[in-house]
């Protein structure tokens, strides 16, 4: 009996052990043997998953009588979403042996994916007319974008959903507090909803008019929203470093146009707005160097260029705010313990303290995944989602010489699709038809809808989905369609390619400064403890050419 | 004969299954230890010679260069806050952690008013997963602790991790918190195991409770104490201070201590930098490795033996 005892508890401590040796594996449901099956790897992130289960649901109809395989009809896709595996850095290093055939991602450096040799070649299906459409998929991509994803003229990714950072306001607080300039005085506020300013971009009738046009009246629209006893802004206090960089980035591009922002990421073409040693004035005035020409070997000349100067005031100025009140930031921006979640709940609800937040600094994405965490839930009458009326804030500019410019939007960890090609042939048959049925027209158009995030494709939505679109969803359809310009700053650059942790798009370590011999990473925190101004931080971020050689030199051929 | 020859073949068997059992048990943690030790740790050592071809996509070649340019991090500025904040680390866990650990242990061995309780308390930093831990105390230091400030003392204030005058100072306690469990449980098991005669004798030729810790208690586990010595001498370039569950890669470069700027360089940089990150923990170890041999054959030659 002993004996018996003693074998069956070592049996169980060896499965007990066995347990932590196998990987987890969550079956979603139950495998159906009559069809095919095939497998989708979604990142869950701002987007959610519910618009690919709009598409499963869709597709598997349409094939429920369509065999991929001998002896089965029909087709079961299987979706995984989450935040961890589903993203381009992990899938490096598992897509020769992950179960999913199919991904939707987000941001990552595609090139690192390609080099696997795993990556399969939809060339086939981009090139062909869409079923029932005059297009083919590369018909509907952006120039950026085919330059990026091909690779010898074959296709090995295709882009999806775009996403800008920036600036989101309550547009129902600004209208009952009157928050816009006037365009009788730019200096003062409007009497009613009438005779706003021209805005940012300098022209009647935008969806800018009576918004700060410049960094100054951005400021002063804090103080009054301050002087109403409310806050002017808010951001994630856990993710802030992350928040507040990427509001900078989006700064320095509008300031720099795209042209000059790409500078940074093609080292070839003109900079005309490199700032001149000791050119910054006690008033703000700056002294640029003649314009020349950017290459490798001078790239950083680069980490002078006046947008980055600006950028990095106007987040020194909102964090320091106004002498009679304060930081323009919310008290739980600087909190570890205020989650990205946390800071929508504070813009959607408002304060602890009862105060109203008029500003949120996040991406476009955030309203449906504060639908998605249920921060809305309990928002009942005209603060229901539905009623809500927020919209994306043009960014003001930097000074009065760029009012007027086209304001600049970075999509940098857009959306992608790819799929394995350590597939079957039956299996690469189903993926290529997937794929297409997630680039139709009628697909794109349930995304948008679904998501209310615009594609980085060429679309239409017709006149009843524009209608169905909340105030936010169309506000964020006009900013990216129609008002802004959309920036997609990958690259085929090659010392780009081989440094992408510092050279790569929205790269906080590429703002690294030096200061009365210490260094600083994170500009936030840098202006928050009140450390150095943003001119010391900026004329700290110069490098001189040898230490450019010394880290990238090897890159130059 | 037979009889001989069918009693050595018995004894042959057993001693067969006995040795075959024993293999099928080590096997596992054998083919372990070759793949994710050995062959990882081999491997890393190779790579500090070769370097990443990009082109090729894969790492090629054999040489010194790497090892020449991770002598180079020794002027870098990241080298003059690491070794600063790495010494204070080791200073704060040698210096404070240590005594207090003791204290506690001996406290706990004592069987003195709650010990259970303390045992508990100190311990479950040790149980409950790192991240969960340093979730709570976050949320203590960043709401409770200003909210405490604000209702008593009628004080607005900061969260610790938030004012950067206090932040690393907090990153220290936790590490050093969160430390306690393991030397406090191994300390007091090695106290258990004194005689306990030999303490009554103490006890009768009239020494008191601190002549008793330091001619009979310390003395007894002195070789937990200097294995906790060694082993923190050999981790002084790995201790990363719990600066990544705390800041991700975003803390700031004067909070770095060696172990989390070699953990975050790996963490944010690509396949081109692992041949130069492999040759600094060589040049790290060529370092720390004579360093700890020393502290050793110091504990061993001046410290407490065995009798």
């Amino acid at each position: 009996m002993k004996k018996i005892l003693i074998l069956a508890l070592a049996v169980l401590m060896c499965f007990v052990t066995l347990m932590g040796n196998v990987a987890c594996s969550t079956k979603l449901e139950t495998i159906d043997k009559t069809k095919t099956q095939l497998y989708v790897g979604n990142y869950d992130g701002g987007v959610g998953k519910v618009w690919l289960e709009n598409i499963k649901a869709r597709f598997e109809e349409e094939y429920k009588d369509v065999p991929f395989e001998e002896g089965k009809k029909g087709v079961q896709i299987i979706i995984k979403s989450d935040k961890t595996t589903m993203v381009p850095e992990t899938l490096v290093n598992m897509i020769a042996t992950i179960t999913e055939e199919v991904f939707f991602t987000a941001g990552g450096n595609f090139y690192d994916l390609y080099n696997t040799g795993k990556l399969l070649d939809l060339t086939n299906i981009v090139t062909k007319n869409l079923p029932g459409e005059n297009k083919t998929i590369e018909e509907k991509m952006y120039k950026d974008y085919k330059d990026y994803y091909t690779v010898d003229g074959k296709y090995y990714c295709l882009p999806h959903y775009e996403y800008g950072n920036g600036i989101i306001y309550d547009v129902d607080y600004f209208d009952d507090n009157l928050l816009y300039f006037s365009s009788i005085d730019n200096n003062s506020f409007v009497k009613n909803l009438k005779n706003k300013s021209v805005g940012p971009d300098n022209t009647p009738g935008t969806i800018d008019d009576g918004l700060p046009a410049t960094y100054e009246q951005f400021y002063a629209l804090c103080e009054r929203i301050q002087y109403y006893s409310d806050v002017p802004m808010t951001w994630s206090g856990e993710y802030k470093d992350y928040y507040s960089f990427l509001l900078l980035d989006s700064l320095f591009a509008d300031y720099e146009g795209k042209e000059g922002y790409m500078l940074n990421y093609t080292f070839d073409g003109t900079a005309s707005t490199i700032i001149a040693d000791n050119g910054i004035s006690a008033n703000n005035e700056i002294t640029f160097k003649q314009p020349f020409k950017i290459t490798r070997s001078n790239g950083y000349e680069l980490r002078q260029q006046a947008g980055k100067y600006f950028g990095l005031d106007f987040i020194d100025k909102i964090i320091e705010g106004s002498a009679e009140n304060g930081s323009f930031l919310y008290s739980e921006s600087f909190k570890k313990t205020n989650s990205h979640l946390d800071a929508q709940e504070n813009f959607i609800k408002g304060t602890r303290e009862g105060n109203k937040i008029a500003m949120l600094v996040e991406g476009s994405w955030w309203e449906i995944e504060a639908a998605a965490g249920g921060k809305f839930d309990d928002q009942t009458g005209s603060m229901a989602r539905e009623n809500r009326n927020f919209a994306f804030m043009p960014l003001p500019k930097a000074t009065l010489d760029k009012v007027g410019e086209k304001t600049i939007v970075v999509n940098a960890g857009g959306g992608s699709c790819f799929a394995r090609n350590n597939v079957s042939d039956a299996k690469k048959s189903l993926i290529e038809e997937f794929i297409t049925f997630c680039y139709s027209e009628k697909s794109l158009q349930e995304f948008h809808v679904t998501t209310g995030i615009p594609l980085a494709l060429k679309y239409e939505l017709t006149d009843a989905q524009l209608e169905g679109l909340s105030p936010y969803q169309k506000s964020l359809y006009d900013y990216f369609n129609d008002y802004a310009e959309v920036v997609f700053p990958n690259t085929k650059e090659e010392m780009v390619l081989r440094n992408y942790s510092t050279l790569g798009p929205q790269k906080l370590d590429a703002w690294t400064t030096t200061v009365g011999g210490e260094d600083y990473k994170m500009p936030c925190n840098t202006f928050k403890n009140h450390t150095v101004s943003a001119k010391e931080y900026f004329e700290g971020m110069k490098m001189t050419e040898s230490a450019w050689i010394n880290a990238y030199g090897s890159s130059f051929n | 004969m037979n009889l001989k020859n069918i009693q050595k073949t018995n004894k042959l068997q057993n001693s067969l299954k006995k040795n075959t059992f024993y293999f099928i048990l080590l096997l596992w943690p054998l083919i372990h230890f070759l793949v994710f030790y050995l062959y990882v740790n081999l491997n890393s050592i190779l790579l500090a010679f070769r370097s990443y071809d990009f082109d090729k996509k894969q790492f090629v070649g054999f040489g010194l260069d790497n090892i020449k340019k991770a002598f180079e991090f020794f002027t870098l500025p990241y080298f003059k806050y690491s070794i600063k904040n790495s010494c204070v680390a080791f200073g704060v866990s040698f210096f404070i952690g240590t005594p207090l650990g003791l204290l506690f242990a001996f406290y706990i061995y004592k069987k003195m008013l709650f010990h259970n309780f303390f045992k508990f308390l100190l311990f479950l930093p040790s149980i409950i997963p790192s991240v969960a831990m340093v979730l709570i105390f976050m949320y203590f230091t960043e709401e409770a602790y200003p909210d405490l400030a604000n209702l008593l003392f009628n004080t607005q204030v900061e969260g610790l991790l938030q004012n950067p005058n206090t932040a690393f100072a907090t990153v220290i306690f936790y590490t050093l918190w969160a430390g306690f469990g393991t030397s406090v449980v191994m300390y007091a098991s090695a106290m258990s195991t004194i005689n306990e005669s030999v303490v009554e004798a103490a006890k009768l030729d009239g020494a008191g409770p601190l002549r008793e810790f330091i001619s009979i208690t310390f003395p007894s586990v002195y070789s937990t104490f200097s294995t906790f010595l060694v082993v923190s001498v050999a981790g002084f370039v790995t201790n990363q201070l719990n600066l990544y569950t705390f800041f991700s890669t975003n803390a700031e470069p004067k909070f770095y201590t060696i172990g989390y700027y070699l953990f975050r360089e790996i963490n944010v940089s690509g396949k081109l930098q692992y041949p130069y990150l492999s040759a600094l923990g060589i040049v790290l170890t060529i370092c720390v490795a004579p360093l700890t041999f020393l502290v050793k054959y110091l504990v061993n030659r001046f410290g407490y033996g065995e009798d």
